[in-house]
């Protein structure tokens, strides 16, 4: 059960899981908000039930998906936590550059 | 794994001089020194060195060291380094881990130099090591991120 993992566990995976234009694909569906089946996330036949359903494992597999029996079928939706968490971590990163990049720009100004 | 924009960080900066000083502001050792605010005892920066330096930012990580592993130098063009993001914020044994790749493109632009830093590699960082970087910098971070900027964007 992938829920249960440690966060720090799934950062990794998370990166990997979004480095893929389908699964990205998959998960701006999903961010629109109402939760989908693999049917639907299928629709317009640009995938295969098959390829959404493993794309989803691997979404699932890093915390970006979950999905939730509803009837006869899951019905799958976003983990925004996990997201978060990444892009918290890009976040830190670019705001180091942007302090770097004032520093040189205050440095060669100054001295032009 | 191919490599997309929620891997990589681009940042952008337009300075108003021409592009060799600019080139020599970030390839001069002792002028990046100042920038960068690191000191370093190496005369020089040159392609494949792997340059030892120590931060002089003040707060917890004052006089910690890092390296980096400069990779390519194309005169007042292209300026890039391999190195462990952030990795004076943890101080453990780096040695294993993959690097990410940083990259300085110098380009004219009108009234100056358009300087691009990107930062490559994200998802191949060991997963405890961007745990425990999150945990050490959630309280600073303000910044709109590039990468899922547009995600979040097309989501809404």
């Amino acid at each position: 059960m992938t829920r249960s993992k440690a966060p720090e566990k799934t950062s990794a995976a998370l990166f990997a899981a979004l480095g893929d234009e389908t699964r990205l694909r998959i998960v701006l569906r999903l961010a629109q908000g109402q939760p989908a089946s693999i049917t639907e996330l299928s629709a317009g036949g640009e995938i295969t039930r098959q390829a959404v359903t493993k794309h989803l494992h691997v979404l699932e597999g890093a915390g970006l998906a979950r999905g939730a029996r509803l009837g006869r079928e899951r019905r799958w939706s976003l983990d925004r936590k996990q997201l978060e968490q990444a892009r918290a971590f890009l976040e830190g990163i670019s705001e180091r550059w942007d302090n770097a990049l004032a520093r040189l720009k205050t440095m060669v100004e100054e001295s032009v | 794994m191919p490599s997309s924009q929620t891997n990589q960080i681009e940042r952008k900066t337009m300075i108003r001089a021409p592009r060799s000083r600019v080139w020599q502001a970030i390839t001069d050792i002792r002028q990046f020194c100042q920038w960068f605010s690191t000191e370093s005892a190496e005369p020089a920066f040159r392609p494949g060195a792997h340059v030892r330096l120590i931060s002089t930012h003040q707060g917890p990580y004052y006089k910690m060291e890092f390296f980096i592993d400069i990779v390519e130098m194309a005169a007042e063009h292209t300026f890039s380094w391999r190195w462990h993001p952030a990795s004076v914020l943890t101080g453990e044994d780096l040695s294993k881990e993959p690097m990410t790749l940083v990259v300085f493109r110098l380009e004219d632009a009108e009234g100056g130099t358009l300087v691009t830093v990107t930062e490559s590699g994200f998802d191949q960082l060991f997963p405890s090591r961007i745990a425990k970087v999150l945990g050490e910098n959630e309280a600073g971070w303000k910044y709109q991120m590039a990468a899922l900027e547009r995600y979040f964007s097309d989501a809404k």
